[in-house]
């Protein structure tokens, strides 16, 4: 199982490029510097990250076709590569639509699936034919994304909750191609967690994933009620609180995000390592907490 | 002569990795004052991973783009990579932006009605996202709502206008920290004492505005092909706005001649028709005596740093070398 961890959410460049050099000491596999929302701007970053770090492969993303042509992807894949050797892969999705809506970007759900399928296909095809062996990911949710992503080199599903990954996973099981990476991408805390909405930072990451939710997967697990509401007010208050998060309520937030100690950490990592998953990425708040990577390193050492 | 100016390198997007390496590898020890990276629209390096390479490998030169197309990009993606690249460049990073040169655009389908006031929008919202503000604002090709990029300090980092037209240039002078100008002697001199005039208008003082002339540099001395020169020569007409046209003497007829074929049939086609003289009004070329020469006279007229760019050929690595040291020698012996 190959671990990663989510950095350049707020924090400095060298912030960023501190924690780089402590997960690539420390074993960890993948370096993911996330884009927008992100403030930093996520390939300047990796190329800063790649000058730092010597082993761990360096993920960008996740970018939205929305916000970038493939033409442009591709362009600053090779450029990275061509400068810092094959240490790149790339996640696409097509991001948050009140965070691109902020910054102008359009954003429908017909839009953003076809933009993002067609840049999928772009995207993997220029890499290729500039001769680039990077990994193109698909993040995903929905079944028209997952589905999707069987023309990618890999998924990452952005929950946590086994029986959302096995639902995702029973959606594709008998067309996965060799080689498809199958992986996580939770919002994370590791430490003490007895109930997730008493830690605001984890509450957060995990609402905004949920508010995310397509509405059809959101019926089929019987909590479509509590995220309309909470999309509702997200609607009306413009940016996501503790309010909101509160609305959803803990079972509904521990299904998206992993909280909790080391131990469950690497049996949680287990469960799904028997499904056939080979990579976990730790999103936020992990890798902004001061010391959520070489937490993070730590528990990979026990393993 | 002249101490009073700076040399740079000017490279672009299309460049290659070894070329764009060797320089930022040789900037500082060569002397530079700047590494200028032009944007090639969809071609070549992306810009901000090579510009944020370049500072990663060099220590002292300033690292600047030359210019990105506000354009192309979205307005807060280039005030995030301003932001990056300040902070992977502390006080070494200048931010070059322009509207994008009229054959790119066209290539791309782009147009911009109002060019001058695109461009002071993008500027002054950027300046407001830098300087810690959330910010509304919307324009032709752009609009933000509520965003912010949630800075602890505000940043100050230094605009650069490409820039051709007299009303670009005003703009240049009111609301920049410098001008990155291209355009033939004759040109220049206007576009300096505008820029000059209208950053005094606003209560400026001149000299807070730096103005950056790029213009083809060709050193024949190191065996650059003839055609090599011409092609870019044919690409700069081609892309000379009437304004700055009118005002040269230069064979009107010729020059139109190249523009319609630029535009028909590429700058290959176009070169066909560029002849010494053109050459010479267009471009630095010749001997690095000659070129350091024209570099003095374009001090003279208030330029204060002069970029050597491409095109890139014949042995133009010896080439930057010598022009340097030409450059060097001439200050040592004053």
């Amino acid at each position: 199982m190959k671990w990663g961890v989510a950095l350049n959410v707020r924090e400095t460049l060298s912030e960023t490029l501190r924690k780089a050099e402590v997960a690539d000491k420390g074993g960890i596999d993948q370096v993911w510097i996330t884009d927008f929302p992100a403030l930093r701007h996520a390939p300047a970053v990796a190329a800063a990250v790649a000058e730092r770090t010597e082993s761990c492969r360096i993920g960008v993303g996740m970018m939205s076709p929305l916000l970038y042509s493939s033409t442009h992807i591709v362009q600053l894949m090779s450029t990275l590569i061509e400068h810092y050797g094959n240490r790149f892969d790339i996640l696409l999705g097509p991001g948050d639509r009140y965070a691109l809506a902020r910054i102008g970007v359009p954003y429908s759900a017909k839009l953003a699936v076809e933009k993002t399928v067609d840049a999928l296909r772009e995207i993997k095809l220029g890499l290729s034919e500039a001769g680039h062996r990077s990994s193109v990911l698909l993040g995903a949710q929905g079944p028209v994304m997952i589905n999707a992503s069987l023309e990618a080199d890999g998924v990452l599903l952005n929950y946590s909750d086994i029986e959302m990954i096995e639902w995702a996973l029973d959606l594709v099981k008998s067309k996965i191609p060799d080689d498809f990476q199958l992986g996580v991408f939770p919002p994370t805390y590791v430490g003490e967690c007895q109930d997730i909405v008493s830690n605001v930072a984890i509450s957060i990451s995990a609402a905004m994933v949920a508010v995310g939710l397509n509405k059809g997967v959101s019926e089929y697990f019987g909590i479509r009620d509590e995220i309309e509401a909470a999309r509702l007010q997200l609607k009306k208050q413009g940016q996501l609180n503790m309010e909101i998060a509160k609305l959803l309520g803990n079972k509904i937030l521990e299904r998206f995000a992993f909280c909790g100690s080391e131990d469950q950490l690497i049996e949680y990592l287990s469960q799904i390592e028997t499904r056939g998953f080979s990579f976990a990425v730790f999103g936020p708040p992990q890798g902004i907490r001061k010391n959520g990577v070489e937490i993070l390193a730590t528990a990979k050492s026990n393993t | 002569m002249s101490s009073s100016y700076s040399v740079s390198v000017g490279i672009t997007t299309h460049m290659g990795v070894s070329a764009t390496k060797w320089i930022a590898d040789n900037a500082d020890s060569l002397g530079a004052r700047s590494i200028w990276i032009g944007e090639d629209i969809a071609l070549g390096q992306e810009t901000f991973v090579l510009t944020a390479a370049t500072l990663l490998q060099t220590k002292q030169v300033r690292v600047g783009t030359g210019i990105i197309p506000v354009t192309v990009h979205n307005i807060a993606t280039l005030a995030r990579a301003g932001v990056t690249l300040d902070e992977i460049g502390p006080g070494r990073f200048a931010f070059g932006l322009g509207i994008g040169g009229i054959q790119d655009l066209e290539k791309f389908g782009m147009s911009v009605k109002k060019p001058v006031t695109e461009l002071r929008k993008s500027v002054k919202t950027l300046k407001r996202l830098w300087a810690g503000e959330t910010v509304e604002s919307s324009s032709e090709l752009f609009s933000i709502h509520d965003f912010s990029l949630e800075l602890s300090n505000p940043l100050d980092v230094p605009v650069f206008l490409g820039v051709r037209g007299p009303q670009m240039l005003k703009l240049t002078g009111k609301i920049a920290e410098g001008a990155i100008l291209s355009a033939p002697f004759d040109y220049l001199r206007f576009a300096i004492e505008t820029v000059n005039d209208a950053a005094e208008e606003a209560g400026r003082n001149k000299d807070d505005v730096e103005k950056v002339v790029w213009v083809p540099t060709v050193p024949t001395f190191k065996g650059i092909k003839d055609k090599v020169a011409k092609r870019v020569v044919a690409l700069v007409i081609g892309d000379m706005p009437d304004a700055v046209l009118e005002m040269l003497t230069v064979d009107k007829e010729k020059v139109d001649l190249i523009r319609k074929t630029v535009a028909a049939s590429g700058p290959k086609e176009g070169a066909k028709f560029v002849d010494d003289e053109l050459l010479d009004v267009f471009s630095i070329s010749g001997s690095k005596e000659h070129m350091v020469d024209r570099f003095e006279e374009l001090a003279a007229i208030g330029a204060t740093e002069i970029v050597i760019g491409p095109p890139f050929s014949g042995d133009w690595r010896e080439a930057l070398v010598e022009i340097f040291a030409e450059v060097d020698a001439r200050r040592n012996s004053q």
